[in-house]
């Protein structure tokens, strides 16, 4: 219930960030790109971003992986981001925002699995180098809330016998951490 | 020690010109063709720099002579070459182009350098390179600037053409890559400060802004307001930079003086950061023809050039005759000689009419006129008779079939009493016995008989009786006819001269008497409102009259009026002739399209009205003759077409205006050397020669000399400064000249003020000069 209750949080925050970013807007850009460093971690990921107004623009980045590295490790997330262009036009030089994230993660580590969805919101601040005319380099990073709610289980153990009878299968974890939001190196590419 | 090194030159210039006639009977009689080539500079390997350097070529038609005088050369540099096979001048590319005779030889003098000989050999093209040393130019201390500056602004007025050039220097650290430099020149009077217009703004941007702006625009920057005056050369960065600017601004008059004010502007994404405004030009300008005399009289149209065949009219005529009659008759007195003349006279002009070529009578009327002495009505049926007598006596001389198509009148009036006492007080000022006629009148308001048997009784009655009754009785007549002819010029010269109608205006001549009275008229006043009413006339009708306007705009020439708008409908300026002949479309004659004289005439008129784009413009209409030539020339130079030229076609025409115009006199030499001389430093020394043989007492010769000595460098700028001071103490007027003139040294400018404030100083720093 207040796992549903966050989501629901999240997506009017994203709503929100849409209704507030889509302002008057010179011309629609939209560019996409990849953040490098998740390509790295075998996480594939891509990003689109919508310049909503004279200064703004809003982002929304997917990314996934089923056993990075062969870890046991899968996951699968969005991070919509609404981003402020200091530098007086969108889509260049220094920007800070806000985003929220949602995701689901199923891993194990050690003799431990852990299963569960993580939300949260936090500030995010970064870079553009434009290289040439549409193509570009982001260096971004933030940092933000998280509520996590996860069932943690003996790796290899059935989470359903930990709940005996008719008792229906609960998390039996969950809290709120200080977490990075986003480290990224990203390439984009400006599509018009 | 002057005397002698002149006698010694012109020694030497002697010694050279008897070498010349000397050689020349054995001189190479062959054909001279032309030859030509490329100088170059030894020691940068590119064409020579003529601004900085003076090199002429002489031909010779034989090797000898050349190496004759190269030998006299390389003895004493101060040799002055004399040669009648000629010489040549390099342009700015170094390239020249030369006459001279297939076994000849080419000199190249390079002032103080030695000369170089080049045997000709039957070469046509010869490309030379000149060592003329290592040149000491003028060493410039440059220190960064921590500011943005305007620098070597420069102003130049030629014809209606202000060029106008300068530099915006940025220091490091000022532009940026992601920021725009606008600048926006503006126009202004400098003696009213108002703003006359906004000219072509510049725009420069840093790369990254020109990339953002591409991307917010998308990709499309033609949708940038101010995409048309992007500067693409160049790029802002944060290094410094030095953004060149210049224009072309046409100006109506040139006279004027003319500021171009500069509001420039740096802004980035957000907002503007800098923002300065600062005169883009210099205030004080070049006008290097501002000197040039010249005076081009209109060319005069001879009428017969332009005949129009004449018309036919109708016409009117009218009069009166006096005839006395039998007392209480309606025939004539046997004493009245006059009468039966007048008769007789207008009978026989009557006849004229009738049997006239082309005259045909249309009507005759007749009014008797009776005084009002005797019974009324008695006097009514007299006169009646009598008027009917005078008609009959007419038209019974004209044969039957006229008759019956003769409109004829006769009426009869009987004149009142009161004309009587209108007469008596303005003739005689007799206003007492005016008034008592006057008072019988009003006591017996209509009855006229009664008015005259009170009248008779007064004791003046005699008096009325003799004076004036008889001026009442009179016969009047009017005829209208139709004259199918022309009239010949003395009838018109006559109407022209004699019928008030005619004269003021209110009726009009035709076109072929209006070409009769330009011929016949010798009063110029008279002539001149014919000019004007003919002119006037014809464009009212639509179709404007080339004589008319030709002569109009002549005769305003002469009197210095300028009005462009007389000729302009004769020129078509896409049409690159003149006396160009188009049939018309019905086939009906054919129109002269650019007739010459007119487009002369025109050509004056621009240029008197200082609008000398067009004036040069009609220069290149008008034909190549010896006649026109000057005018030409003079409108070409006054344009701007005294120097440059892409092509060798183009640097041969200029030179032929350049050349027409020095030839009209001495001191358009002077001025013209001196204004090709800034570009090119051999003309610069053309007109120092020049300038001496202007007369002493001539104030502009000194103003002409400092010019021509500033540029020679630091080393003559005191004497430059001696000249210009002499120049204004003897005529104050080029005070104002000098500070406005972009030629004078702003320096100089400022000790020669300062010395004229003073001038026992200014005698004792300058007098020698």
């Amino acid at each position: 219930m207040k796992m549903k209750r966050i989501s629901f949080y999240a997506i009017v925050a994203v709503v929100l960030m849409l209704i507030c970013g889509s302002r008057e807007v010179c011309a629609q850009q939209l560019a996409l790109g990849t953040d490098a460093l998740m390509i790295g971690a075998m996480t594939p990921n891509a990003t689109a971003e919508l310049v909503t107004g004279e200064k703004t623009s809003l982002a929304l980045s997917v990314a996934g992986n089923i056993k990075p590295w062969g870890m046991d490790f899968r996951s699968l997330g969005i991070r919509p981001e609404f981003k402020l262009w200091l530098s007086g036009r969108p889509m260049v030089r220094e920007y800070i925002g806000v985003a929220g994230f949602l995701t689901s993660y199923d891993f194990s580590f050690g003799n431990k699995t852990r299963t569960g969805m993580a939300e949260g919101l936090g500030v995010t601040g970064g870079y553009l180098f434009r290289l040439t005319e549409h193509f570009c380099l982001e260096l971004s990073g933030g940092v933000g809330m998280m509520y996590y709610s996860q069932k943690v289980y003996g790796k290899g153990d059935d989470y359903s016998q930990y709940f005996p009878g008719d008792e229906p299968a609960r998390d039996n974890s969950s809290g709120v951490a200080l977490v990075p939001l986003k480290c990224s190196v990203t390439f984009m590419w400006i599509l018009r | 020690m002057e005397a002698n090194r002149l006698f010694s030159r012109l020694g030497r210039i002697f010694a050279l010109a008897a070498i010349m006639s000397a050689a020349f009977p054995v001189a190479g009689l062959a054909q001279e063709k032309i030859v030509s080539g490329i100088i170059k500079d030894k020691a940068t390997g590119k064409p020579i720099d003529i601004s900085s350097v003076s090199v002429t070529v002489y031909a010779f038609n034989t090797v000898s002579q050349a190496q004759d005088v190269a030998n006299l050369m390389k003895s004493d540099a101060n040799t002055f070459v004399v040669t009648h096979t000629g010489q040549a001048y390099p342009d700015r590319t170094g390239y020249y182009e030369i006459k001279v005779a297939p076994t000849g030889a080419l000199l190249y003098v390079a002032e103080m350098a030695d000369p170089v000989l080049e045997k000709v050999n039957e070469r046509m093209e010869i490309n030379v390179t000149l060592d003329v040393g290592l040149r000491i130019t003028e060493a410039i201390l440059t220190e960064e600037r921590d500011e943005v500056a305007v620098l070597e602004a420069r102003t130049e007025i030629v014809g209606n053409i202000l060029s106008v050039s300068s530099s915006i220097s940025l220091p490091s650290f000022t532009g940026r890559p992601d920021a725009r430099l606008i600048v926006q020149p503006v126009l202004m009077d400098r003696a009213t400060r108002d703003t006359l217009r906004y000219l072509r703004p510049m725009v420069v941007d840093g790369k990254e802004y020109t990339q953002t702006q591409k991307s917010r625009l998308n990709y499309q920057l033609s949708n940038d307001p101010l995409y048309k005056y992007l500067e693409e050369e160049q790029n802002l960065t944060e290094e410094k930079l030095t953004v060149p600017w210049s224009a072309n601004i046409y100006v109506r008059d040139p006279n004027k003086e003319f500021l171009v004010l500069g509001l420039i502007q740096l802004e980035d994404y957000n907002w503007p950061f800098f923002y300065m405004e600062e005169y883009l030009a210099s205030i004080r300008a070049r006008r290097p023809l501002r000197f040039l005399k010249y005076d081009i009289a209109a060319l005069d149209l001879d009428p017969d050039d332009y005949y129009v065949a004449p018309r036919r009219e109708k016409m009117s005529s009218a009069g009166s005759v006096s005839l006395q009659f039998e007392l209480n008759q309606a025939s004539l007195s046997p004493n009245d000689t006059v009468g039966r003349h007048q008769l007789d006279s207008l009978k026989a002009a009557v006849m004229d009419i009738v049997n006239g070529e082309g005259t045909a009578l249309q009507e005759f009327h007749i009014i008797g006129t009776a005084s009002p002495e005797g019974r009324s009505e008695s006097n009514a049926k007299l006169a009646k008779k009598r008027t009917e007598f005078a008609l009959n006596e007419i038209i019974s001389v004209l044969p039957k079939y006229n008759r019956d198509r003769i409109w004829s009148t006769a009426e009869s009036v009987i004149r009142p009493w009161s004309d009587v006492a209108e007469m008596m007080e303005a003739e005689d000022s007799a206003s007492v016995q005016a008034a008592e006629i006057r008072d019988i009148i009003a006591r017996y308001p209509k009855d006229i008989d009664s008015q005259g048997l009170m009248i008779k009784r007064l004791p003046y009655y005699q008096e009325i009786k003799d004076k004036y009754l008889p001026r009442l009785r009179s016969v009047r007549y009017t005829l209208s006819y139709e004259v199918n002819r022309a009239l010949t010029p003395q009838e018109i010269l006559h109407r022209w001269k004699t019928d008030e109608n005619y004269r003021s205006g209110r009726r009009s001549f035709t076109l072929h008497e209006y070409w009769q009275l330009f011929k016949l008229v010798k009063d110029e006043t008279e002539l001149d409102t014919l000019y004007h009413r003919a002119y006037r006339e014809s464009k009212a009708q639509g179709r404007p009259w080339e004589l008319a306007a030709g002569k109009l705009a002549s005769s305003y020439l002469k009197k210095d009026i300028v009005d462009t708008t007389i000729l302009s409908p004769f020129i078509d300026y896409t049409v690159h002739n003149t006396d160009v002949s188009i049939t018309r479309m019905d086939g009906n004659g054919a129109d002269i399209i650019n007739p010459k004289a007119l487009v002369y005439n025109q050509l004056v008129m621009f240029m008197k009205s200082l609008n000398f784009s067009r004036s040069s413009q009609l220069s290149q209409i008008l034909p190549d003759t010896e006649e026109l030539r000057e005018a030409k020339s003079l409108a070409m130079c006054l344009g701007g077409y005294y120097k440059g030229g892409d092509t060798s076609e183009e640097r041969e025409r200029i030179n032929g205006y350049f050349n027409t115009v020095c030839n009209i006199s001495l001191w358009n030499k002077v001025v013209l050397c001196l204004a090709r001389g800034l570009d090119e430093k051999v003309y610069n020394d053309e007109a120092l020669r020049c300038i001496e043989e202007l007369p002493d007492e001539e104030p502009k010769k000194y103003y002409f000399k400092a010019i021509a000595l500033s540029r020679k460098g630091y080393d003559y700028l005191m004497e430059s400064e001696g000249n210009l001071y002499k120049a204004c103490k003897m005529d104050s007027s080029l005070i104002e000249i000098a500070k406005g003139d972009g030629d004078i040294r702003e320096d100089s400018m400022e000790e020669v003020l300062k010395a004229l404030e003073d001038p026992e100083t200014g005698d004792m720093i300058y007098g020698f000069y």
